[in-house]
């Protein structure tokens, strides 16, 4: 099953990952973010890279996360599946592992402009985290 | 539907939403009864406006045009002016995250038949030599020192690159440059970004279309543009790209810090601004000077390209600027205030520059017409061009509409249509040629996803802050 989701925004896109961690709640709205691009059930694992960030806070740490992915794949060309992520004191290691997107095996989704603030929220109920955003599209 | 107690009519065009609370100027929307009653059915569009009007030094009104929807803390659509003498702020979200994204429109010098008859061929080499979609690579690459020549040289780069011609600059805001520009201000990931997308058109609502004229509204002005019914039109709609996208990024982040440094209240974390007169507001000026700059030179990239598809199928074709817009900025302009001349800081989300005749930016052919104004449709149905007037100088900071507005998100678009069949039913019905790299962003944007431009473009003339001089309609639409 699916721990991410999107959702509706007047004129964009809403995002939406869920975990048992809040690190896994950014791990799958990172998958959120890359099924908008492409097809992920077509993507293999190829390739890894390593990301590292900091931030002033907890939303800014999340805005930083998916634009570096948004920064991959503008630079690197590469598409992701799956991530493992560690978060400490709003700094953040992970690991995105996928292949160079390639719009004849992936799909042509959509160029995501930016993470925005829109909507951001980063919380815990019932013991799951829920970690949302909107996408400029 | 009662038009919602927040209004109060000035006129038939413009409605006032009173100051209150911390509020520092009233907000206006313009637009006929029934499209501030449509745009206002989404609360969040009048709750952003007011939030606006909160902002240290906005002047007169924070605006909503009638093609307003909800936006990233200010509307889409919204117009605010502030005056850095009186604390004024400058917000990397009031100009958006796709810097000066805009449109160009080229004349073709060719009638809608002769087109018709090489439309397949035209729409299908367009579609290969211009480069549109996730993961689209233009034909030129830039290391870090040639990216800053193009932020300072803007078009005119392009052009000495041999994608125009110099009469191509003198049709766009600003010649295509923009002074007062810093690389140094737009970090290296920014650049890095964009190292392979120049001359590319991106995705989303971004779009190259040819055009035939289908009615003129205004004869005279129409022949000082130079265009007559059953012209074929060219229009391109994108902005500043990967390039542009971080800068705002990252300035937002900037100025999330230096909101909290000068004690800006913020009455929405998106609002996020810095003092005009702050270090990071003065580099947010030169890093978005430097972005519209790369915008107006990716322009000029993609006229460049679309002249040699021409050439290969119509040679006989002569494709010129008519004129090119920005519909995402904040630009340093003169504007009379309470009888006095002020030097503001206008920022335009979804808004068009729509200066009225005799303004000084204006090219010396347009002089007497006022800014030729474009503002694209969905590729189904119309784009309109209008020209600015006085009366927008003195309403809406010179500002007007920039195109159709989505009434549709982007989620329900993709469950109630489906790519292949949108573009088959445009071909059947319309006979409009659709060249999509995704059939997913097809869907997306069905032209029922966003509202009617034709009564959008009515109010904003009714509302006196722009007038129509011709309806085009679409004959091809090539897309990411």
């Amino acid at each position: 099953m699916n721990k991410y989701e999107l959702f509706s925004h007047p004129a964009d896109q809403g995002i939406r990952g869920y975990g048992e961690t809040k690190e896994e709640a950014f791990q799958e709205i990172a998958k959120a973010l890359q099924s908008l691009m492409a097809d992920l059930k077509k993507v293999e694992v190829k390739t890894e890279d390593e990301v590292k960030i900091k931030a002033i806070d907890e939303e800014s740490l999340l805005i930083n996360w998916l634009n570096e992915l948004l920064y991959l794949f503008d630079v690197k060309g590469n598409i992701y599946k799956e991530f493992k992520v560690n978060i400490k004191n709003n700094k953040l290691k992970a690991i995105a592992k996928g292949e160079e997107y390639n719009p004849k095996k992936h799909g042509s989704g959509d160029i995501i402009k930016a993470i925005t603030y829109n909507q951001l929220e980063i919380k815990k109920e019932n013991n799951l985290w829920i970690v949302q955003c909107v996408v400029d599209v | 539907m009662m038009i919602k107690m927040d209004f109060e009519k000035i006129d038939n065009y413009q409605w006032k939403v009173p100051k209150e609370g911390e509020m520092r100027v009233p907000g206006i929307f313009f637009g006929s009864k029934e499209i501030v009653e449509d745009v206002s059915k989404d609360e969040k569009v009048i709750e952003q406006i007011k939030n606006v009007a909160k902002l240290p030094g906005i002047q007169k009104a924070a605006m909503a045009m009638p093609d307003a929807h909800r936006g990233y803390g200010f509307p889409i659509g919204g117009v605010a002016a502030f005056d850095s003498e009186q604390g004024g702020i400058i917000s990397a979200g009031a100009v958006g995250y796709d810097i000066s994204c805009g449109v160009r429109a080229l004349k073709t010098g060719l009638k809608k038949d002769i087109v018709r008859e090489n439309i397949e061929e035209l729409a299908e080499t367009l579609y290969n030599m211009v480069p549109a979609g996730l993961g689209s690579k233009g034909e030129i690459k830039l290391n870090i020192s040639q990216m800053d020549e193009v932020l300072i040289k803007g078009a005119e780069w392009a052009v000495e690159k041999g994608y125009g011609t110099k009469e191509d600059l003198e049709y766009i805001e600003e010649n295509g440059r923009m002074e007062n520009t810093d690389p140094k201000t737009v970090s290296k990931k920014a650049k890095e970004r964009q190292k392979k997308e120049m001359g590319t058109l991106g995705s989303g609502n971004h779009y190259l279309e040819l055009q035939k004229v289908t009615k003129i509204h205004d004869k005279g002005k129409a022949k000082i543009l130079g265009i007559e019914k059953n012209d074929v039109m060219i229009m391109i709609h994108c902005g500043s790209r990967a390039l542009g996208h971080q800068v705002a990024t990252e300035y937002t982040e900037k100025m999330k810090q230096s909101s909290r440094k000068h004690n800006i209240k913020l009455p929405d974390r998106e609002l996020a601004a810095a003092p005009i007169n702050s270090d990071t507001g003065q580099k947010y000026i030169k890093a978005m000077n430097s972005a519209i700059n790369l915008a107006a030179a990716n322009r000029q990239v993609i006229t460049g390209l679309t002249r040699r598809a021409f050439d290969q199928v119509l040679p006989e074709a002569k494709l010129k600027t008519m004129y090119e817009i920005n519909h995402n900025t904040c630009k340093k302009e003169e504007h009379m205030l309470n009888g006095e001349k002020k030097e503001l800081y206008v920022h335009r989300k979804g808004a068009t520059r729509s200066f009225g005749p005799e303004s000084k930016i204006l090219p010396k052919k347009y002089m007497k017409i006022g800014q030729p104004v474009l503002i694209g449709g969905t590729m189904g149905t119309a784009s309109y061009i209008l020209t600015g007037t006085k009366k927008a100088m003195e309403k809406s900071f010179g500002s007007t509409c920039h195109g159709a507005g989505r009434k549709m998100s982007r989620t329900k678009a993709k469950k109630e249509y489906w790519g292949q069949d949108v573009v088959k039913r445009l071909k059947n019905n319309k006979n409009i040629i659709i060249k999509a790299h995704s059939m997913s962003g097809a869907a997306e944007e069905a032209p029922g996803a966003y509202k009617d431009i034709n009564k959008v473009a009515e109010s904003v003339e009714k509302a006196g802050i722009s007038r129509r001089v011709a309806k085009v309609e679409p004959m091809a639409v090539i897309k990411g």
